[in-house]
C-alpha cells in the first residue's frame, strides 16, 4: 500500500477543500439538488464533464512530466488553469488549495525536493499540478494519481452536500462507493491525455458558480 | 484592391487530436475556403483593406453603423451551411484606429458527418487602438455532426476585442423531428494572447448525443448558450444582464456566460458585445438602433 498517496488523498488534508462546494451550494439553493440521489448525479456530472477533462487531465500531465523532470510542462499546466478556469471562485479555490498543498509538501521529507523545485518555477500554484507532481514523488503512476485526485474531489463534494442539503454521513459514503466505477473509468480515460487537450466548458454550471458567489448568505467559499 | 492570392489550402488547417482519424475533403472546389481580410482606417471611417476571398465564403462591403467610423461586415456563405469535410479559414487583421463588427447574416447549420468532420478556424489580430466585435452567429449542430472550431487571437496591448459565440441545441423547433444535443462531437478551442502571452483559454470537447443529465449540466436543459470574451476589465463594463454570469479572467479581462432561450441569448450577446465595445472605445460607436442595420437575427429582437 502506498501510504504517501493515501495521505495525499485524505479529505482531512488542511488545504482548504472543506470550505468549498464548487457551485453545489447554489444548486441546492435553486432546488436542483435536494437529496442523496440528486447529490450523486450532481457529483457524477461534475466529475465527468467539468473536473476530469480539465483539472484531472492536468493532474495526469503533471505526474507524467514530473517523472521526466520536465518542469516546463508542469508549469504550463499551472498556467493553463490560471487562464482557463472562468469562474473566479473556482480559480481562487484552485490556487489557494495548490498553495497550501505545496506548503504542506515542503514539510514532508519524501516530497520536499519536488515541492522546492515547483517553488523555484513559480510563486503561485494551482491544486492539480501540485497534486500530480507530489503524487509522482509518492511513486504514483499518472493513472493512480488521477484516480486518487478524483476520489478526494468526489469525497469533498459529497462532504459539502452532507452538510448543506443535509443528508446523513452513511448516505454520503454510499454515494462515494457508487462513484468508484466512474473514478476508475475517468482515470483510465484521461491518464495519457496531452496538455493541449485539457479543458471543459459547461456554461450552466458556471452560471451556478457565479450565483453561489452572490448568494445572500452562504456556507462555502465557492 | 486585394492582396496576393494566398490560396487557402488543406494544410492551413489544424486537426485536433480527437479528430486525427478523419481527414478533410481537400481538393474539392468550394469545400476548402475562407477569407483573409484587413480592416483599415479610411477617410470616411473604417474600411475594408486588402482582402482575399475563396469560395464558399465572401465578405460583403461594409455597412456604416451609427457613426460612419464604425463598419459592419457580413460574412456570407452561399451554401446551406457547413458540410461534412468543409474547412473555412478566417484570417482577420484590425488595424489601429478601426472600429468594426464582423458577423454572419444567418445561423450556421453544421450538417451531419458522414466520413469526416467540418471545421472553421479563425486567426484574429487586433492592433492597439482598434476595437473589433466578432459574433460568428448562432451555430446549429445537426444530428451526428462533428465540428471543430479554432479561434486564435493575438492582441496588442491596447487592442479591443469582443468575441461572442452562441450554441443552439440543434434543430429543435421542428415538432416531432426536433433534435436537441444529438451531435457526435463538437470541439472548440479559443485561445487569446496579448503580446504573445496567453491570457485566456476556453477549450471543450463535447461528445454527444447528450442524455438529460448531460444537457442539464452543460446548458441547464436550455436550447441555447452564449459565451463572450471581452478584452477589458469587468470594472469598465455595465453590469451583466439578469441571469448571466460575468467573471474577471486571470489576466483581468472579462468572460460572460448565459444559458436560456435562443432569443434571450441573442439579445444578451449583441447588447453585451456592443456595450463592451462602446466601453472600450470610450464613446457610443456601436448601437443596435441604426437604420443601416438589416433586421437579421442580431438586430430584430425585442429589447
Amino acid at each position: 500500500m502506498n501510504l504517501r498517496l493515501l495521505q495525499l488523498g485524505d479529505s482531512a488534508l488542511p488545504i482548504g477543500g472543506y470550505s468549498q462546494s464548487w457551485g453545489l451550494e447554489a444548486a441546492i439553493q435553486r432546488g436542483l439538488v435536494t437529496n442523496a440521489v440528486d447529490l450523486e448525479n450532481w457529483t457524477r456530472s461534475w466529475l465527468h464533464f467539468s473536473l476530469a477533462p480539465m483539472d484531472g487531465c492536468l493532474v495526469a500531465v503533471a505526474c507524467r512530466h514530473a517523472a521526466g523532470e520536465d518542469w516546463e510542462t508542469v508549469t504550463k499546466a499551472n498556467r493553463l488553469l490560471e487562464i482557463g478556469i472562468a469562474p473566479k471562485t473556482l480559480r481562487d479555490a484552485s490556487r489557494e488549495m495548490g498553495g497550501r498543498l505545496l506548503a504542506l509538501s515542503e514539510t514532508w521529507l519524501w516530497s520536499q525536493t519536488v515541492a522546492w523545485t515547483l517553488r523555484e518555477q513559480s510563486e503561485e500554484w494551482h491544486h492539480a499540478p501540485v497534486f500530480g507532481a507530489v503524487a509522482c514523488a509518492a511513486g504514483a503512476s499518472a493513472r493512480q494519481a488521477l484516480a486518487v485526485f478524483l476520489h478526494q474531489a468526489a469525497s469533498g463534494m459529497i462532504s459539502a452536500g452532507v452538510r448543506a442539503i443535509p443528508i446523513g454521513h452513511t448516505h454520503g459514503q454510499q454515494i462515494l462507493g457508487r462513484l468508484h466505477p466512474d473514478v476508475d473509468q475517468l482515470a483510465e480515460r484521461f491518464a495519457d491525455s496531452e496538455l493541449s487537450l485539457a479543458g471543459s466548458f459547461a456554461p450552466a454550471y458556471e452560471v451556478l458558480c457565479y450565483e453561489q458567489s452572490h448568494l445572500y448568505s452562504r456556507l462555502f467559499r465557492s | 484592391m486585394g492582396q496576393p492570392a494566398t490560396t487557402i489550402q488543406i494544410d492551413d488547417f489544424h486537426v485536433p487530436v480527437e479528430l486525427k482519424s478523419y481527414s478533410l475533403t481537400g481538393g474539392t472546389v468550394g469545400r476548402i475556403g475562407g477569407v483573409r481580410m484587413e480592416i483599415v482606417p479610411g477617410a470616411n471611417g473604417t474600411a475594408l483593406g486588402r482582402c482575399y476571398q475563396q469560395v464558399p465564403l465572401h465578405i460583403v462591403p461594409p455597412f456604416a453603423l451609427h457613426s460612419a467610423r464604425t463598419a459592419l461586415f457580413y460574412l456570407q456563405n452561399p451554401t446551406n451551411g457547413i458540410m461534412d469535410g468543409d474547412a473555412h479559414l478566417l484570417d482577420i487583421t484590425a488595424r489601429s484606429g478601426t472600429f468594426a463588427m464582423l458577423t454572419s447574416q444567418s445561423a450556421t447549420r453544421i450538417h451531419p458527418a458522414v466520413n469526416s468532420f467540418a471545421t472553421q478556424q479563425w486567426r484574429i489580430h487586433v492592433e492597439s487602438g482598434a476595437v473589433l466585435v466578432v459574433l460568428p452567429g448562432p451555430a446549429i449542430p445537426f444530428r451526428g455532426c462533428r465540428f471543430y472550431q479554432e479561434i486564435r487571437v493575438s492582441l496588442e496591448p491596447q487592442a479591443g476585442l469582443i468575441w461572442g459565440d452562441l450554441w443552439l441545441a440543434g434543430r429543435y423547433a421542428r415538432g416531432a423531428l426536433s433534435e436537441q444535443h444529438v451531435f457526435d462531437c463538437i470541439i472548440q478551442d479559443l485561445c487569446v494572447e496579448r503580446e504573445r502571452t496567453p491570457v485566456f483559454r476556453d477549450r471543450f470537447c463535447w461528445r454527444g448525443p447528450w442524455d438529460r443529465s448531460a444537457s442539464q449540466w452543460h446548458v441547464g436543459g436550455k436550447p441555447a448558450s452564449a459565451s463572450i470574451f471581452v478584452s477589458a476589465p469587468q470594472s469598465i463594463l455595465p453590469p451583466p444582464l439578469a441571469g448571466a454570469a460575468s467573471f474577471p479572467t486571470g489576466a483581468n479581462d472579462t468572460c460572460l456566460r448565459l444559458v436560456g432561450d435562443t432569443e434571450n441569448c441573442i439579445a444578451f450577446l449583441v447588447q453585451t458585445a456592443f456595450a463592451a465595445a462602446n466601453a472600450i472605445a470610450g464613446r457610443d460607436l456601436f448601437t443596435v438602433h441604426d437604420a443601416n442595420l438589416a433586421p437579421v437575427h442580431w438586430f430584430s429582437v425585442a429589447e
